[in-house]
């Protein structure tokens, strides 16, 4: 029987707990670039609102 | 009259307030006047050392209304302007001579952006909004006031059209947000090591 295709592990620039996620999220709090980061963060898988979560874990 | 993307204007002398509204109201011609003026490069360095005092002030104001210590975030603000000025410069300036094949020295490309970060002063507003809870709008107006201001800037020192000087300051805004991104990383790895 042959073995499944080993699954991509994520890499560490799009976890969420990643050195260069927290860069950019301290970069994006502490200046004007805020907006700039949003959306990119965002679609890395980065916690731009954690209200999400938050409100997941409540209705569960 | 010549043409906005016209070789050199006649460079007149101005004082630095003067120059910082024109930048703040997208006055194309400031930025070819700063664009040959080889003289007023010290202006540019004191518009961002400007820029980047009121960003320190800025980000003391948003951390004492939003409640966490300012430490080193206004080391990030302060080292982060003068760091994007520097970066987003050069950036433009390679992808627009190098790539986009514009005429231009670097110190035409670095004076004017200097200038262009003349709207930043009002981050001290934009972190008083944040104690009404209109920071996020605050910040994007003014992100979108800078941009516009660097596509202005861009357009005159480069002396592109339209479509190349978009190119220019997207690859360059992108650029300089990796390096800036990796920048504050080691910073904060000096700062708060593990």
């Amino acid at each position: 029987m042959s073995q499944p295709p080993a699954v991509e592990p994520p890499t560490r620039a799009v976890e969420a707990g990643s050195p260069w996620w927290h860069a950019a999220h301290r970069l994006a709090r502490y200046t004007w670039l805020t907006l700039l980061f949003r959306a990119p963060t965002a679609a890395l898988g980065g916690h731009t609102a954690p209200a999400a979560p938050v409100a997941t874990l409540a209705r569960q | 009259m010549s043409s906005s993307t016209s070789p050199e204007p006649r460079v007149t002398r101005r004082s630095l307030p003067t120059r910082m509204l024109r930048a703040a109201r997208l006055d194309g011609r400031l930025y070819a006047e700063v664009r040959a003026d080889s003289a007023g490069t010290a202006q540019a360095v004191a518009v961002v050392a400007l820029v980047g005092v009121a960003h320190g002030l800025g980000t003391i104001v948003r951390a004492l209304l939003a409640g966490w210590a300012p430490g080193a975030a206004v080391l990030v603000a302060v080292l982060a302007e003068v760091a994007f000025w520097a970066v987003l410069s050069s950036a433009v300036y390679l992808v627009g001579r190098h790539v986009l094949g514009a005429t231009v020295a670097y110190g035409q490309v670095l004076r004017p952006l200097g200038f262009a970060s003349a709207p930043g002063l009002f981050i001290l507003g934009a972190s008083v909004a944040s104690g009404v809870g209109a920071e996020a709008p605050a910040l994007a107006a003014l992100a979108l006031w800078r941009l516009a201001a660097y596509f202005v800037d861009v357009r005159h020192a480069l002396g592109l059209g339209m479509a190349r000087s978009i190119a220019a300051l997207v690859v360059g805004v992108a650029a300089t947000l990796m390096i800036l991104v990796a920048l504050t990383g080691a910073l904060w790895r000096v700062l708060e090591p593990e």
